[in-house]
């Protein structure tokens, strides 16, 4: 029933992608977003590909599922595609009908404008295949470290994420055991209209709820009486090294960058 | 009314790379009437098995009957849910409601008793759990102990009259009193006619009050049959890893060193009396 959910994208096995450090993916993949704003050609769409399909490579992530990562764009990307290609001016007709006019400066734009959406979230999706809910959260506290400096609590921050990633498998779990509970009393959660699907769910989040707290108490319980007292002088168990693949890393990124700007 | 089981097999995610087979080609009929217990390990299988029993999981393959109700038929779900009646673990953390009243009216009002019989189900529902039904009808079930809850969620689930209760470790995490309470109420409810087919880990409890146990080992019916040829297995079953009664322990411990114990005995009583029997024999034969 509830089972069938992968947490985020993250696809789990062992590649030289999935091992380099998270804080470098992070930088670079925030790079790369600005990279594909930069470019102006369809050569720049190119290296772009290329960078991708050598990281897919690389990493022993299925294209399938980084092709699958794509699909809930589709809408946005039919809308954005047939808005730029009704709207936009023009001087080399097609087609004209009506009020609508098709041109090919129209066609062009729609395309490139299509396309960098779709290297952009296609760009994104390597990072989150790749790399791990867990080291995700310890590589942005440490990015965002120094703006401990401005009171940013950046600690407390991905100690909140990483302690929900955690708990989201067993508040499924949960919602799982309450619902079949609830069903054992006649409980009807698939039937009904919409008002009385929602009313419906009452029975099952009020437990929810309730354990929520209760397992958050705990834990709180739990993280104090081992004197957990927030970032400071903590020391951490497994230490971010930077390794000559990472300097590998961006040296690719940074050759695809010089490309674009040059060529693209 | 007979639950007929017949080669369930039950595979969660089929297909996927977590498939996992939780129970294989099991078939057993539950008798009416009878104390029926499941025991095993963790992971066994046997939550799995009995939520087959009101409809909450459809066998991947294999049938489901009960009193010849086929349960993969939707149509009868409302009519089989009132009928048997399911327990969880735990089962305080499934109470919503604000007041007791509400909370145990939920099942009879989902499966169909005319509203104006509710009342008269939720009181008796509450005094069969010991819970007088004017000191506590209005009162949160969240202001209640752990013990009161778990009456109140047994209560919630007597409440539709069901001529089958299923119980998924009922006395889990309760305190020897609260424990003894439950034990002897769903004693009474079968001593009036209710069968009962109790998931459980005290192997006491079972000794003491199953008509018939089923082990479950790794998904497949390991055996099944009366306490006495069951716990007449002490050594498997140790062997598997699973507890078995005090009494059956220790008996298993004694053939071990010789002594000529006879199998199946599991009841304290009863191997308190062939214990003292042979001493006084030895006794008597050593002194003459």
């Amino acid at each position: 029933m509830l089972k069938n959910i992968t947490l985020g994208q993250y696809y789990p096995t062992d590649s030289p992608v999935h091992r380099l450090d998270p804080r470098v993916k992070i930088v670079l993949t925030l790079a790369y977003v600005v990279l594909v704003f930069l470019v102006t050609n369809w050569l720049g769409y190119g290296f772009l590909l290329l960078g991708i399909a050598l990281a897919c490579a690389l990493s022993k992530v299925p294209p399938k599922y980084l092709l699958k990562s794509l699909r809930p764009l589709r809408f946005i990307l039919i809308f954005t595609f047939v808005l730029n290609l009704l709207f936009t001016g023009g001087r080399e007709v097609w087609l004209e009908w009506w009020i609508f006019r098709i041109t090919a400066e129209a066609f062009y734009r729609a395309a490139f404008f299509s396309l960098r959406m779709l290297f952009l979230v296609a760009g994104t999706s390597m990072l989150m295949l790749t790399t791990s809910p867990i080291a995700l959260t310890d590589g942005l506290e440490r990015l965002l470290s120094p703006l401990k400096a401005l009171r940013f609590p950046s600690h407390e921050l991905a100690m909140m994420m990483t302690i929900a990633l955690r708990f989201i498998p067993t508040l499924w779990d949960e919602a799982d055991k309450i619902m079949k509970a609830q069903m054992a009393r006649g409980a009807d959660f698939e039937s009904g209209r919409l008002f009385e699907r929602a009313k419906a769910m009452v029975p099952l989040m009020v437990p929810l709820f309730v354990s929520s707290f209760r397992r958050a108490d705990e834990l709180a319980m739990a993280m104090e009486s081992r004197c957990y007292h927030g970032g400071t002088g903590r020391t951490r168990m497994r230490v971010l090294r930077l390794k000559w693949q990472d300097l590998f890393a961006v040296a690719v990124l940074a050759a695809l960058f010089a490309a674009t700007v040059i060529w693209g | 009314m007979p639950i007929v089981l017949e080669h369930l097999t039950h595979t969660y995610q089929p297909g996927s790379a977590m498939q996992a087979t939780a129970v294989k080609d099991v078939s057993l009929t539950v008798q009416d009437g009878e104390f029926f217990c499941i025991i095993g390990h963790t992971g066994s299988g046997k939550s799995t098995l009995v939520q087959h029993m009101n409809g909450l999981l459809q066998p991947t393959s294999g049938r489901v009957t009960v009193n010849g109700v086929d349960l993969a038929d939707k149509k009868t779900r409302k009519d089989i849910r009132r009928q048997v009646g399911m327990l969880f673990q735990y089962p305080e953390y499934q109470l919503f409601e604000e007041t007791i009243r509400a909370d145990v009216a939920f099942a009879p009002k989902n499966l169909g008793i005319p509203p104006e019989q509710i009342e008269e189900h939720v009181r008796k529902a509450l005094d069969k759990v010991g819970l007088p039904y004017d000191e506590f009808a209005e009162r949160s079930p969240f202001e209640l102990s752990g013990g009161q809850k778990r009456r109140v969620a047994l209560a919630g689930i007597l409440a539709t009259n069901p001529s089958i209760l299923i119980l998924d470790e009922p006395m889990a995490g309760l305190d020897p009193a609260s424990r003894e309470d439950i034990l002897t109420l769903i004693q009474r409810l079968n001593d009036e006619g209710t069968t009962i087919v109790m998931v459980s880990h005290s192997m006491d409890d079972v000794a003491r009050l199953a008509d018939r146990v089923a082990v479950m080992n790794g998904g497949e019916l390991f055996a099944i049959g009366t306490p006495d040829e069951v716990f007449s297995r002490s050594e498997e079953l140790l062997a598997m890893g699973l507890d078995v009664p005090h009494a059956a322990r220790l008996s298993a411990m004694l053939r071990a060193r010789g002594l000529p114990v006879p199998k199946g005995l599991y009841l304290k009583e009863q191997l308190r009396d062939y214990l003292v029997d042979l001493y006084s024999k030895k006794h008597r034969s050593g002194n003459a």
